[in-house]
Order: C-alpha cells, then sequence, then structure tokens
C-alpha cells in the first residue's frame, strides 16, 4: 500500500489539474473582460469550447505524417506528468519525476515536439512559429533554470517534493534575492505559456505570433488536447510559484481538513497570479519580436544575481 | 579475447590489402567489413569480461627495432575506451556492408577494407598502448588512416581539400603530442607509461605546466575542442557514412582518454587554473558550437558542429573534475568524472546513429544539403524514426541517455556554484549559464535538422523518388537504438558501472569518496554525495502508461468522429514545396540575436534590368557561414606561416657566392662560441 500511495497521489494531482486548469483560463479571460470594462464570456466558457472540440470531426493536412497526429497526446501527457511532479496540496516524495532538471528537459521536450508538429504540415506559418519558438527556447530554458536555481541552493535539493518544506523555513535574509528570483520565474512564466508581452494567446492573424502558428492546422479533439494542454501548463506553472516562492498553506499531513485547507490557501495564491496575468495583459502590448530575447535575458541575469546573492549569503 | 580482436583487424586489412590489384567488389566489401565487425564483436566482449575480472590485462606484441616495445596494457578505463570502440566498430560494419554497395565500380573497395581496418586497429591500440612511442605510431596510424578514409572519395574535389586540412591540422596537433610524450620520457628515462606513472612524483611544476600545454594543444585539436576545431566540419562530411560515425563517435573521445592519464596518471598534481580553463573554455566552446550547428544547411556540418558541442561538454565535465580534485571533494570530483564518462560513451552512440541515418539520407536523395530534402519521414520512414530517436537522446530529453549523464553534470555543477572563492564560484555559474544555453541550442538544431530533412514536402526530385535502404542498415540503427533506450532507463544501473571506471582512473584519486550522504529517494543534496542515479526506468513507465491511458481514453470519447484530409491551407496560394520554411530562414532569428558573434553574412547582388534605370531592378541573395575559429586563428596563422616562408626564401637566392658567406658566418659564430 505504502508503495503505491505516490501513484495514486500523483494521479490525483493529474486530475486536479487537468479539472481545474480550464477554470483558470476562463477566470483570467473573466478578468481581463472586466478590467477591460466587457462583460465577458462565462468563466466556464474554456470547458464548453473543450466538449465542442471533441465532439467535432477533424481536418488534417495531407502532408503531415504521424508526427503530428501524436504530437498533442505527448505533450498532454508531459503536462500531466508534469502535474504529478509538483507540489500542489501536499508534498510526498517517491515520484520519479519530481526533480527540478528533469522538469525542466520535459518542458523543453514539449518544445521540441510542437515545433516539429508545427513544421510537419509544410505551411509558412508553422514553419516560422516553430523558428520563433525554437529560437526563444534557447533563452526561456535559462530563465526557468535560473529562476528556480536559487530555491534549489536555499532547499539543498533538487527534489521537488523536499523543497516546499525547506523553503519554509528560510531565514528572511533571504527576501531580496528571492524577490529578484521571483521577477525572473515571472518572466518564464509568461514565456513559456505564450502570453502577453511575449506572444498572443487570443490572435491568429498576427505575423508575430508563436504558438497559435504552430497549431494552425489542428482541429476537433487534437486542438482541443493541445488547448487543454496549454491550460494544463498554465496551471503547473502558477501552482509552482506559488508554492515555491509562498510556500505556506500546504497541507502536513493527508487529513480532509489540512487538504481542504491547503486548497482555500491555493486557490486565493492562484487567484492573485491570474489577476497579475490579466492586468500585466491589459495594460502591456504584445513585444516585438527581437524585443523579447532582451526581456529573457534580464530575467536570465536577474536569477544569475539572486543565486550570486543567495550563495554568498 | 583482445588478441582476437587484433587478428580480425590485421586479417581484414591484409585480405583487403591483397584485394586491392584484383577482385570482385562484392568479396571485397565482405572482406572489408566482416573481420571488422567480428573483431568490434571481440573487443566488446573482451572488455566485458574484464570488467568483471578487474585486474589489468597485459599483452605483448615483440618490440620494433628492438627499443620500441610493442606491450599492451588495459585497465579498466581502457577497457571501457575499447568497449566503445568496438560497440560502434561493430556496428558500423553491419552498416557498412550496404553502404559501400554504391562505391561498386567507382572506387576501390579494397583501399578502403586496408583503410578501414587500419583505422579500427589503430584505435583500439591508442587506447591500449603502454609504450609512448609505441603509442606514437598508433597515434599517426590512426590519423593516417583516417586520412585515408576521408579522401576515399577522391572524384569529389571538396574532399581533398578537407583532407589535406585535416592532415596538416593532425601533424601539429601530433607535433605537439610528441613534444608532450617526449618531455615525459625524459623525466622517466623510459618511454614506458609504467615507469610514466611512478616517476610522475618527480616532475617540476614548470615541466607538468608545460607537459598540460602541449598535451591540451595536442589532444585538443585532434578532439575537436573550440577554438581548434576547424579540421572537424570538413572532414566529417567527407567520409563514408560509417567512418563519419566513428570519427565523430569513437575517434574523437580518444584523445579525452589519453588526457584523462596525462592529467590524472603522468602528471603529479593538477592545478586549479587547468580545471578553471577546463570549464570556461569547454563550456564557451559548446556554446559557440551548437549556436554554429543551428545556422549551417549542410546536414553533416550540422551534425560535425553538435560533435564539438558535445566535446565542448566533456571538457567542461572534466574541468569540474579537476577542480574538484584540487579542492579535495572526491565525491563530486568522482560524480562529475561519472558524468563525463557516460557521456563520451553516449554521444558515441547518438551520434554514431545520427550519422548513419543521415548517411543513408544522402545516399538516397545524393545531398547532404537539407534545403533539398524534406518530406523524407513519408519515404524513409525507419530512418527518420532512427534519427528522431537519435536527435530526441543528444538533445537530452528524459528518458533517454543523454539526458542522465547532462544530469550527472548539472548535478556535479551545482556543486561547484557553493565553492568559497569568489572566482571559482562565477566562473562556475557561467558555465552553467553556457551549458543551459547551449541546451537549449541542441533543441532548435535537432529540430532545424529533423523538421527541414524529414518533415513536410520534398523540395527536389530526388527527395521525392527517395526510398528506404536496405535491411542490414536499417539493423544497425535497431542495435544503436536500443542501446541508447537501456542506457537511458536503466541508468540506474549503469550509472554506478560508471562509477567503477571513475574509480579507477588515476592513481586512487578517485577511490573512497570523503563523506557519502545518499538520500533514501535518490535525490541528490549539494553536500557531497555517492553519484547518485533518477529512477529514470519507473519515469519512463510512467510516462509511456500515462500516454497509453491518456490515447485510449481520447479515442473512446471520440470514436464517432470523422478525420478528413485537405491540402494545407497557405493564405490561399498554391502550395508548394517553396511555401516551407527553409533550413537557413529556421536559424534566421537566432542570426538575427546573435548578429554580433553569428559567423553569417548575407550577400545582396542588385542587377539593373534596364541600363542606368534604377527602378526596375532583380537581387540575387546568398547567405554565407562561416566560422570564426578559422577565418581569426587558423587564416592569420596560414597566412602567417606563407609570409614567413617568403622571408626566409631570400635568404635562400641560389647565388654560390652567399652560400659561401653563410658557411663563412656560421663557422665564425661556432667560433666565437666555442671559445
Amino acid at each position: 500500500m505504502i508503495l503505491f500511495f505516490p501513484v495514486i497521489l500523483g494521479v490525483m494531482q493529474m486530475l486536479f489539474v487537468i479539472a481545474f486548469s480550464p477554470l483558470l483560463i476562463g477566470f483570467i479571460r473573466k478578468s481581463k473582460a472586466r478590467l477591460q470594462g466587457r462583460v465577458g464570456a462565462s468563466v466556464l466558457q474554456p470547458y464548453r469550447d473543450l466538449v465542442k472540440l471533441f465532439h467535432k470531426d477533424e481536418v488534417i493536412a495531407r502532408d503531415a505524417s504521424w508526427v503530428f497526429r501524436v504530437a498533442p497526446f505527448i505533450l498532454f501527457t508531459i503536462t500531466l506528468i508534469l502535474a504529478s511532479a509538483i507540489p500542489i496540496l501536499f508534498a510526498f516524495p517517491g515520484n520519479p519525476a519530481s526533480d527540478f532538471i528533469l522538469i525542466v528537459y520535459l518542458l523543453g521536450f514539449s518544445a521540441f515536439v510542437l515545433a516539429l508538429a508545427g513544421l510537419d504540415v509544410g505551411s509558412a506559418f508553422g514553419g516560422f512559429g516553430s523558428s520563433r519558438e525554437m529560437t526563444l527556447n534557447v533563452f526561456t530554458e535559462g530563465v526557468v533554470v535560473f529562476s528556480l536555481l536559487p530555491l534549489i541552493f536555499i532547499a539543498e535539493t533538487t527534489n521537488f517534493a523536499m523543497m516546499p518544506a525547506a523553503l519554509n523555513i528560510a531565514p528572511t535574509i533571504y527576501i531580496i534575492p528571492l524577490v529578484l528570483a521571483f521577477l525572473g520565474f515571472l518572466i518564464a512564466l509568461v514565456t513559456e505559456n505564450a502570453r502577453i508581452p511575449v506572444d498572443n494567446p487570443s490572435t491568429h492573424l498576427e505575423l508575430t505570433m508563436i504558438h497559435e502558428a504552430m497549431i494552425l492546422e489542428y482541429s476537433g479533439k487534437r486542438l482541443a488536447l493541445i488547448e487543454w494542454a496549454a491550460a494544463n501548463k498554465l496551471l503547473i506553472f502558477i501552482i509552482l510559484g506559488a508554492n515555491l516562492f509562498f510556500p505556506f498553506g500546504l497541507a502536513m499531513a493527508l487529513s480532509v481538513r489540512a487538504l481542504l485547507m491547503a486548497f482555500g490557501v491555493l486557490l486565493l495564491k492562484v487567484m492573485a497570479f491570474a489577476l497579475v496575468i490579466a492586468i500585466t495583459e491589459s495594460t502591456m502590448a504584445k513585444f516585438r519580436i527581437f524585443r523579447v530575447p532582451d526581456f529573457l535575458f534580464a530575467g536570465l541575469i536577474l536569477g544569475i544575481i539572486a543565486l550570486f546573492i543567495i550563495t554568498i549569503l | 579475447m583482445y588478441y582476437f580482436a587484433f587478428s580480425f583487424f590485421l586479417f581484414g586489412a591484409v585480405f583487403s590489402l591483397l584485394l586491392i590489384p584484383k577482385g570482385d567488389d562484392r568479396l571485397r566489401n565482405v572482406v572489408a567489413h566482416v573481420p571488422a565487425l567480428f573483431g568490434g564483436v571481440s573487443l566488446v566482449i573482451g572488455s566485458i569480461l574484464q570488467f568483471f575480472s578487474h585486474a589489468p590485462v597485459t599483452l605483448e606484441l615483440g618490440s620494433l627495432f628492438s627499443f620500441i616495445d610493442l606491450g599492451l596494457r588495459i585497465d579498466t578505463l581502457g577497457a571501457f575506451f575499447l568497449f566503445i570502440i568496438g560497440i560502434i566498430g561493430s556496428i558500423a560494419s553491419i552498416y557498412g556492408i550496404g553502404y559501400v554497395r554504391h562505391y561498386y565500380g567507382k572506387y576501390n573497395i579494397g583501399i578502403f577494407g586496408l583503410a578501414y581496418n587500419t583505422f579500427l586497429a589503430a584505435m583500439a591500440l591508442v587506447a591500449s598502448a603502454n609504450n609512448a612511442y609505441f603509442f606514437l605510431i598508433a597515434w599517426e596510424l590512426m590519423s593516417l588512416a583516417s586520412y585515408a578514409l576521408i579522401v576515399f572519395e577522391y572524384k569529389k574535389e571538396e574532399n581533398i581539400r578537407a583532407g589535406l586540412s585535416y592532415f596538416i591540422i593532425m601533424h601539429l596537433s601530433a607535433a605537439a603530442i610528441f613534444g608532450a610524450m617526449l618531455l615525459l620520457t625524459k623525466n622517466a628515462g623510459s618511454p614506458s607509461f609504467d615507469i610514466f606513472r611512478t616517476s610522475a612524483e618527480h616532475i617540476s611544476s614548470g615541466l607538468s605546466m608545460a607537459i598540460f600545454v602541449l598535451a591540451v594543444l595536442g589532444f585538443g585539436t585532434k578532439a575537436g575542442l573550440m577554438p581548434f576545431h576547424a579540421w572537424l566540419p570538413d572532414a566529417h562530411p567527407a567520409a563514408p557514412a560509417h567512418v563519419s560515425a566513428l570519427m565523430s563517435g569513437v575517434m574523437i573521445k580518444t584523445p579525452i582518454l589519453l588526457l584523462l592519464r596525462v592529467v590524472f596518471e603522468f602528471l603529479p598534481a593538477v592545478s586549479l587554473w587547468w580545471g578553471l580553463l577546463f570549464l570556461f573554455v569547454g563550456s564557451l566552446g559548446a556554446l559557440l558550437a551548437i549556436l554554429a550547428a543551428s545556422l549551417q544547411v549542410n546536414i553533416k556540418r550540422l551534425l560535425a558542429y553538435s560533435s564539438i558541442e558535445n566535446i565542448g561538454l566533456i571538457f567542461t565535465a572534466f574541468g569540474v573534475v579537476i577542480i574538484f580534485h584540487f579542492y579535495g571533494v572526491t565525491s563530486l570530483a568522482l560524480l562529475g568524472l561519472t558524468a563525463m564518462l557516460f557521456h563520451v560513451l553516449n554521444h558515441a552512440l547518438f551520434k554514431s546513429l545520427l550519422f548513419l541515418s543521415v548517411g543513408s539520407v544522402a545516399l538516397e536523395t545524393g545531398t547532404a544539403n537539407m534545403e533539398e530534402h524534406g518530406g523524407l519521414i513519408k519515404r524513409m520512414p525507419q530512418t527518420a524514426i532512427a534519427f528522431l530517436f537519435a536527435a530526441l537522446a543528444i538533445s537530452a530529453l528524459p528518458p533517454l541517455n543523454g539526458f542522465m549523464s547532462e544530469w550527472l553534470l548539472l548535478q556535479s555543477m551545482f556543486g561547484g556554484v557553493l565553492a568559497q572563492d569568489l572566482l571559482v564560484k562565477s566562473l562556475f555559474i557561467l558555465a552553467i549559464v553556457f551549458v543551459v544555453l547551449a541546451s537549449g541550442g541542441t533543441l532548435l538544431a535537432f529540430s532545424k535538422a529533423f523538421g527541414v530533412s524529414f518533415l513536410a514536402r520534398p523540395r527536389t526530385k530526388e527527395s521525392e523518388s527517395a526510398h528506404e535502404v536496405t535491411m542490414g542498415m536499417r539493423m544497425s540503427y535497431l542495435f544503436i537504438g536500443i542501446f541508447i533506450l537501456l542506457l537511458g532507463i536503466g541508468a540506474h544501473f549503469v550509472v554506478p558501472v560508471i562509477q567503477v571506471v571513475s574509480e579507477s582512473v588515476g592513481r586512487g584519486a578517485f577511490m573512497n569518496p570523503t563523506t557519502l550522504v545518499p538520500r533514501p529517494d535518490g535525490s541528490i543534496s549539494l553536500a557531497p554525495v555517492l553519484v547518485p542515479s533518477l529512477p529514470m526506468l519507473s519515469f519512463a513507465v510512467m510516462f509511456i502508461l500515462t500516454f497509453l491511458i491518456l490515447f485510449l481514453s481520447v479515442r473512446m470519447f471520440t470514436r464517432g468522429r470523422k478525420v478528413t484530409l485537405v491540402e494545407t491551407w497557405d493564405c490561399g496560394y498554391p502550395l508548394s514545396a517553396k511555401g516551407e520554411i527553409t533550413g537557413t530562414a529556421f536559424s534566421r532569428s537566432l542570426a538575427m540575436i546573435f548578429k554580433r558573434i553569428a559567423p553569417v553574412k548575407k550577400n545582396v547582388v542588385t542587377n539593373e534590368v534596364l541600363q542606368g534605370n534604377p527602378y526596375f531592378i532583380t537581387k540575387n541573395a546568398s547567405v554565407d557561414v562561416s566560422d570564426h575559429a578559422v577565418t581569426y586563428l587558423y587564416q592569420p596563422v596560414t597566412r602567417a606561416t606563407i609570409f614567413l616562408g617568403s622571408q626566409a626564401k631570400k635568404v635562400q637566392n641560389g647565388v654560390v657566392n652567399a652560400y659561401v658567406l653563410y658557411i663563412l658566418l656560421a663557422l665564425i659564430t661556432l667560433v666565437i662560441i666555442y671559445l
């Protein structure tokens, strides 16, 4: 029984993430609409969109190979693995994927697969989307690593299961480097999830788009999977940031009361992140594509400074 | 067992030699590859047997000119490299049988067989020679045999040029190695490596530095360490595919073995700056090399630059090992060394698979230029899978083997960030930045290589009509693929084995790691630990199960949906291969971002259609990708050499009177010196 504990908890975390990620998207869209003075669609609209897409027939390009057909499933699988690997309500050891470096390379894996899918149909759009995605990914990976490395050095482990507990008792002297690292993490978050100011998730006909250009040829259930996977990834990043940079409120024991408490705290934290995203997206314009590397370099430098301060202190 | 291996290679070489003047091409092909295959397999068996017995094996092959002792000594580290040589050698030979067929009637395969078997034997000798002179002979033999293989397709002019630059640069490197070996011999009073080991303590620090610098110049050039890599991107595409696989996968690793021996066995103690140098040069070289790789459109050149990147990573690990060894943190040094050796093995596997699959593509389409490929995944499905699999492994994507060695490398580098010395700490942080950016660059380079060559629509008639290659060639993919998979998901079992190899390096320097704090779940704390490993097998099971459950449940819930096949939508324009992104365009954004350091030049030639009318013009644009090492290091050195040579010619003016004057001057000088 003890042996299967991580498996059961991991599966529950996967279900948790896929159940709530469309809600997060709905919430962000609703907040954006309100901020921009619109009523906006219901927060449940992303669920309806998914159901609709799953019911539709599919149109696939004749030039596409099996790579194009398999890619959405791999992308979704990667987000499921990520969902099981991070601490959500309760940090538990024993998940083979809960390793920091492994997660960074899994993110690289999903970028790689998506880029290949974009290239596979042979349209000019998909190819350029892939080219941009992979170019930015060179830097994004660095930003993700260096925004989280300071935490690794405080917690003295690369295992996510051990990190929240160790970070919770970190001395307050680390507050300034942690703020820097957190800014870096926010940059990683918007880039990895194709949000403004790096990319715009709600346009389809803009020549600077990245993520949407690669998935232009998808339809039906595969499009649903990709959209859902993108939502999962956003939720995972937000939970990761919420639980590592603000490591309070996690359940210390597996009791219903503790889990409910943790759920409440997590909900507040995720809503705060979502509001930050909504406000940024309502007040900022998208960067020109060649401005984005500067933005990412800034994130990288912030992480490096934080790492320096932490290892010297 | 090793005797068998050398006998097989000798047999293959001699029999091929006999077949050069007259013989059937098919027989020549068999003679070239079958003994090599058996020789490789014997090397593998021999090294595995030795691994269980642990004792070094010594073989005596007699002596040459009575003063060159032809002794072999194969210790655990040597056996590890022989294992790599054997495994890639035998699989490349299986591939070669099918590949060499297209030379029938065009080139003499007898010559190929001679050079090929000599090359394999020379590599094995380099890894096992126990005497400086014998080693130098084997080294030279390895260079000459590989030179012969590079220029084997001598009817192509660029191959001759690549071979010439290889030949010259290899001899410059050999000169440095001769220097290092002679200094060591002078110190020890004997050319025997055994005496080198026992007399290491007598080397003064100045001499030690000189030997180190010479060894790095010599072995670094052979390994393709940036900035001494200029020969590599030319030589690898020139050789036949399975020889490229051997060169990139195995040959450029032999200098690593020798460098390990020099640094940890033949020299008395390491200096900190050696480690810092390797850490910096290795990691920066890795980043620059992968940027260069991303800009290539010739897929073989792309692979060659990626080899330079991996050599950079190996040198980064080497630097980590030296630094921790210097500080006496044995456990982290051991971790770094294990990462390094594991990466040597991993790179040998996936790079040879990449070269083999690309060789098949070039064979079928007649070109290695990816702008002329496209859509090959439908025409050569298994080759495409082989390339994709190796690309995933080299991009260090879990759960394949490349990830595991990169994981170990990063873990060992994290330890260095905690160093007290600010210089060391900063260099470690910088190196981590470079390594992480380089791994992002690898993803870019290989998504480009696979995407442009294999996906979408074919761009030429040749690609349109490409077919899958022979069964034997595809079998060789399968063998390497199995190894890649096993080393990845079996990392939990493989890493301890490689750790045993690491512990045997250097006169016991890596034995008995000081502080051991393994954690029950296999995670690492930043306190020095015994080589940790991730449970990759359970990760792989988890990944595959999740994928299958997802796939089946989506299928179950969407069973009634139709799938319609249509043309790709291209903004309403008629669909053609020109609408696809090209290899140049794919890396264009990267070149723009790094425009200060990317060696890319766009040339636009404007022609007026009507003379004197500036409004009707045609433009031709081409993109040149050069290499900074060639432009700023090799070419100036070449020009300086030519200049000095032409100056020296003034002395040699052909006038007899002047020569008599020289003799007189020389006499006077000598008399003055001796008085």
